[in-house]
């Protein structure tokens, strides 16, 4: 990142290594087992889903991957990287909750991670200022959080975590806490933009369609222990836009096996 | 439609003259909202106040009516009050400004350190048991009849609120934002400077104006334990010879040397960090 210039969109460095791997992780919190023996891949610029049940240690897994959690055993690799700090430096992670700096305005919020790499802060702001504009808030930049509705701010949140130019995203639950059009409105958009910038996605969700929509691999897993029941590949056909494509046959299909696995695993 | 959102709306759009004239008289209004009620109770207790000393008869020495108060107020004001007001205005100052320096040094390290914090709470917190009244004597005895006594007393008396306040302002900030900050690659200092600082400022103007209502009682007790000069010294001075007018006269401009410092913090607040009060409001 520190290397890049210009203001276009942070590309994903090209880096030896691949996606993202755990091999055999275990993750304990004291006795409580939280995931118990996990293996993933995924390649890079691939996109997986991951769906289950509360307490199942999905997000447990999205912190591993992060770098913010070690695993208890087992290995997680993020582009051949293992320690927690390599693996910090390649992932960038966005919860729930939008979490802007209520003192800051949509262009200064987007600027943190550029700010935090050294860079001033006029000249941050200066190159964020396009991604603003690709991200369909330009006329916004100096509007702050409290002035900007639910589904903004996420996108906002979304802006901000892309411009820190990692190459792997992580996302828990992204769009849990939008109402329904918003967070279709917002799906669509995101699909769209990691087509024109891809980046290795891992997304955390308890919403099937989500999960179909936003990946190309569909992990399943069971509460107590966390462990994973089994991986679906998603094979859709190319349609228009999300509503047609929720339509399709085979999505309805896919949505009914992913569904009847999580049955079992509840 | 709330008041707020009518305000905020029509800033988006692009303010007409009648538009720029309808706000300035809503916010004229809310001032004389915010302004009546206390005035109003002012006069009352003021009235009753000159009621009762004119016709029950009660010896000036114990109750002076107001405009007895008025009248030593004007008389002594340029032998007596014009200087020890100054006097006590820079004690309340100083001590104020010092107590601040010192307690935002304090709560910001023991917020850094988990070590220097279990250290250091305990005596922190028995600093706060220390009687006032008898430590501010001993200052006196230390710095004799100098304004440092009485700055220290105000510190304090002030920093406890300060430091407390502020600690809390800074950890209390969402540990899902820290991780967040974390993956955007930020430093303890940044995560520090461009997180924890701003979202306690909020807290630290708190902990400010409880501070900014005792520190006018420090200056006094300070000046009660040894002085020359200032309010308090008044207070002594009248209160011995039972001019209890003069008494009230330095009480009322301790009061609204009170209010006044309030005030001023609450003002720098909405300077400092507009976005708290918007944040409320959603």
């Amino acid at each position: 990142m520190r290397s890049q210039t210009g203001s276009q969109l942070p590309s994903a460095q090209s880096r030896s290594g691949d996606g993202v791997d755990l091999i055999n992780v275990v993750k304990r919190f004291g006795e409580t087992v939280a995931v118990s023996g996990a293996d993933l891949s995924l390649p890079r610029h691939g996109r997986m889903s991951i769906i289950g049940p509360s307490g199942c240690g999905k997000s447990t897994i999205l912190s591993m991957i992060s770098g913010l959690l070690d695993p208890t055993e087992g290995v997680v690799r993020v582009e051949g990287a293992t320690t927690m700090k390599e693996r910090l430096a390649r992932c960038a992670w966005m919860p729930q909750r939008d979490l802007l700096l209520p003192w800051r305005d949509v262009a200064g919020n987007a600027a943190l991670a550029l700010e935090n790499h050294g860079i001033s802060k006029k000249e941050s702001r200066e190159r964020v200022l396009e991604l603003i504009d690709r991200f369909g808030l330009s006329g916004f930049e100096r509007k702050f959080p409290h002035q900007l509705s639910g589904g903004m701010r996420q996108r906002v949140s979304f802006l901000r975590t892309m411009a820190a130019g990692k190459d792997v995203l992580l996302f828990d639950e992204p769009f849990g806490a939008l109402d329904s059009i918003t967070r279709a409105d917002l799906q669509q958009w995101l699909r769209r933009t990691l087509e024109e910038a891809p980046r290795t996605t891992v997304l955390v969700t308890h919403d099937v369609e989500e999960a179909l929509l936003l990946g190309d691999t569909v992990v399943v897993m069971s509460a107590r222990p966390g462990r994973i029941v089994q991986t679906v590949d998603v094979e859709l056909p190319q349609t228009e836009n999300r509503r047609e494509l929720i339509r399709h046959p085979a999505f309805a299909e896919l949505r009914d096996e992913l569904l009847s696995l999580l049955e079992v695993a509840e | 439609m709330t008041l707020a959102e009518t305000v905020r709306s029509s800033r988006t759009k692009a303010p007409t003259p009648g538009d720029r004239q309808a706000r300035r008289q809503r916010r004229l209004a809310a001032v004389v909202k915010r302004i009546l009620p206390p005035t109003g109770i002012l006069l009352v207790v003021g009235v009753l106040w000159q009621v009762a000393s004119d016709s029950f008869g009660v010896p000036k020495y114990i109750l002076p009516s107001l405009s007895d108060i008025w009248t030593s107020a004007s008389e002594r004001w340029s032998d007596t009050f014009s200087s020890a007001t100054w006097v006590t205005l820079q004690e309340v100052l100083i001590g104020f400004a010092f107590a601040i320096a010192v307690g935002v040094v304090i709560a910001l390290a023991l917020h850094l350190s988990a070590t220097l914090r279990t250290a250091f709470m305990p005596l922190l917190i028995g600093s706060q048991a220390v009687p006032i009244v008898v430590i501010a004597p001993v200052l006196a005895i230390i710095f004799g009849y100098t304004l440092m006594p009485k700055v220290i007393v105000v510190a304090l008396i002030c920093f406890f609120s300060i430091v407390v306040n502020t600690m809390h302002g800074l950890s209390s900030v969402d540990p899902e934002l820290i991780k967040v900050m974390r993956t955007l690659d930020a430093s303890r200092w940044a995560i520090l400077r461009r997180v924890e600082i701003p979202a306690a400022l909020p807290s630290f103007f708190t902990g400010l104006r409880i501070s900014a209502t005792y520190a006018s009682v420090g200056a006094v007790f300070g000046e009660f334990a040894g002085s020359l000069d200032g309010l308090g010294y008044v207070m002594i001075q009248a209160t011995s010879q039972l001019q209890t007018d003069m008494v009230f006269v330095a009480i009322f401009i301790l009061t609204f040397m009170s209010i006044s410092l309030f005030l001023a913090v609450s003002i720098v607040e909405r300077l400092v960090c507009p976005w708290a009060r918007k944040e409320d409001r959603r």
